[in-house]
Parts: C-alpha cells; structure tokens; sequence
C-alpha cells in the first residue's frame, strides 16, 4: 500500500468509527441503565467495569467516569 | 587506492544515510522490507542522502569540528598523490599534512550528516508513532500548511512502513484513549473476537500471528440451530468467553480479519448527552459510597 492507500483506509475507519458510535450509542445506554448498580460496584471495588456490547468489551475506570461526568 | 578512497566515500556520503535512517525506523515500526536490485538501493540511498548532505554542507562552518581552511587545496594535493605515485614521492611530507585535512574534513561533514540524520529519523519515528492523532490536529487545521504536512507523511511516511502494522498497531487511532477491537475469521470457520494485543510481522511485512486480549468464540453452530428452532436468537448471547489473558492466531489459519477502533466511554460521552448524564450518576454513587465508608 501507497500513502494514498492507507489514507483512504484511514477515511473508511472515520466513517466506520461513527457509525460504531451511533450502533454501540443505544448498547451503552441500554447496559448502564440495566447495571448501573453493579458497574457502580465494580468501579468501586476494582477500579474498572466491563460494558458488555456486541462490538466487544468497553472498560470503564474511575478515571474515565471522573472525565465523562 | 583512489578507488578504495572513492567507494570507501561513496558508501560513506550515499549509502550510509539511509541505513542510518532505515536502523532507526526499524525502533519504532517494523519497515516494509521491499527486494530493490542494486541500483534502486543505490539510487534510492543518494536520494535519502542529497538533502541532509546539503543540509550539512550549508552548516560546514558552524560550529565544532568545522571545515579546515584551504580544504580545496589540501584535497587537490591528496588525490593527486593517491593518483600518482612520481607526485606522491615528490610530496610525501605536505601529503600525510592534506591527509589531516581531508580526514578533518570529512569528519565535519560526517558529524554534521549523520547528525541530521538522526534528527530527521527520530522525528520521522515519532511522527509515524502518533500518526493518526497527528492527522485528527492536521484535519482540524486545515491550513495549506497543514495540507502540505500531510501529503509529506502521506508521501514519504507511510509507505515506508509494512502494512500489517499500519492496520494493527495504534498508529492510525484518533486518540490514545482509543482501542483496536477484531474479529478474526478462521480458515476452520471459527471466528474469535477480542481486543487486539499484539501481532508479529515477517521480515518482509506479512501476519504471522495475531495475539488477542480477553478472547471470544462465537458459537456459531449454536446459533444456527436456534435460528433453524425458529426462536428469536440475538447473536450477542452465543459468544463465549475464552478463559486466557492472550489469545494467538497464527497468521496461516487466518481467513478474514475485522478490525474496529473503539472510542473510550468518555469520548461516547463528549458525543451523546444521556451517557455523559449516566456517567454522572455512576460518580454521584461513587462519591456516596466513599462517603459511607468514611
């Protein structure tokens, strides 16, 4: 592959990626509110929680929590 | 001996600057081995070599170890006496004093060469390591300047790098707090999914194997018998947790690779309001729960 090439792999993952987004959107949402409980726990006690999705595991650490609130 | 001298030069000033080059990309990327015949590898090293040669030339009076005066003459005397052999036994004793000078010479320029070399390559490794996130500011920008900076790393960069990496290696993630998810599709019609871990590349740039972090198989079989049962199955529920840290792959029994960057949460966050909400409600019991404990 040329860097012309990669470019236009590069274009496809950030339309990809924004896609994934809006697809794991609602997975997040539909999980966090389902557990918040036990996300809550595990973050307490481990320092991270697993968001299961269809597209793969999300860690959240306290750190991100601190950040995303 | 002139030859010997020559080629000795030729090697020194040509070639020498890319391997340099190639050494020092090989730190932090695996190269892509390309098979050139000799005079591609001799062209292409006096391309990569013409640059910081004038580069060096320009600062051959600036600083340490700078170019001896009356270089011009001293050369002309020591050629000419490599040349000939009557000239040289004419002027044996101001030959050994021009030998001094050619070598303080060629050292200025060596020091000078190799030293922008060496720049160039660790900033060419560090622009190829923050590749993507260098292009996500770039993108931003959007000045000529920063059009220009990108058809330079599009250009000179990146075909330089073998391409197995380019597509599993951080290099093209937007953000550090980013991850590489993949699916791999084995040739027995397995597909495993987990977050990429590592990889290991041939000397010339082919997968060999791919390692992944907490594992997953689909089972697919599964799946398909509750599809035949005619239940309405969600494919989520048939992946099945592989009890090990790291996963390997070998490259062989690959058939197709899916390969997805996933944002963190606080990056989902930054995008959607009822996430950035939840988060706060997470630190909220968070904060309570410490509370308690106290």
């Amino acid at each position: 592959m040329n860097g012309t090439q990669i470019e236009r792999v590069l274009e496809l993952i950030d339309s990809n990626i924004d896609a994934s987004m809006q697809d794991l959107h609602p997975l997040i949402v539909a999980y966090l509110e389902k557990n918040l409980e036990e996300v809550t726990r595990q973050i307490a006690e481990k320092g991270s929680a697993e968001i299961k999705t269809r597209l793969g595991p999300l860690v959240i650490s306290k750190e991100d929590v601190e950040a995303a609130a | 001996m002139i030859a010997l001298v020559a080629t000795f030069l030729f090697a020194a000033y040509a070639l020498g600057p890319d391997l340099l080059a190639r050494w020092m990309l090989g730190f932090v990327v695996p190269r892509k081995n390309l098979v050139l015949s000799k005079s591609e590898e001799i062209t292409r090293g006096i391309i990569w070599s013409i640059v910081p040669f004038g580069l060096a030339w320009s600062l051959r009076h600036t600083g340490l170890f700078s170019f001896p005066p009356n270089a011009k003459i001293d050369l002309q005397l020591f050629f000419s006496s490599l040349y000939s052999e009557s000239f040289f036994n004419q002027h044996r004793d101001e030959f050994f004093a021009a030998a001094g000078s050619f070598w303080q010479l060629n050292l200025c320029l060596w020091l000078r060469l190799y030293g922008i070399v060496l720049i160039a390559s660790l900033i060419f490794n560090l622009l190829i390591s923050r590749y993507g996130r260098i292009r996500k500011w770039l993108d931003k920008e959007n000045s000529w300047s920063g059009e220009t900076i990108r058809w330079l790393l599009t250009t000179f960069i990146l075909p330089r790098i073998a391409e197995w990496h380019v597509i599993l290696s951080p290099v093209l993630l937007g953000s550090k707090e980013m991850h590489i998810e993949v699916d791999v599709l084995a040739k027995n019609d397995i597909l495993y999914a987990g977050r990429l871990a590592d990889k290991v590349l041939s000397p010339t740039g082919e997968l060999q194997s791919v390692t992944l972090g907490k594992p997953r198989r689909f089972k697919r079989e599964e799946y398909l018998d509750a599809k035949k049962a005619g239940s309405n199955v969600q494919s989520d529920a048939f992946w099945k947790p592989i009890p090990s840290e790291l996963f390997v792959i070998v490259g062989s029994e690959i058939s197709t690779i899916n390969v997805r960057h996933i944002p963190s949460v606080p990056q989902f966050a930054e995008r959607y309001e009822d996430i950035a909400e939840l988060m706060h409600v997470i630190k909220l019991k968070l904060e309570k729960r410490k509370g308690e404990k106290k």
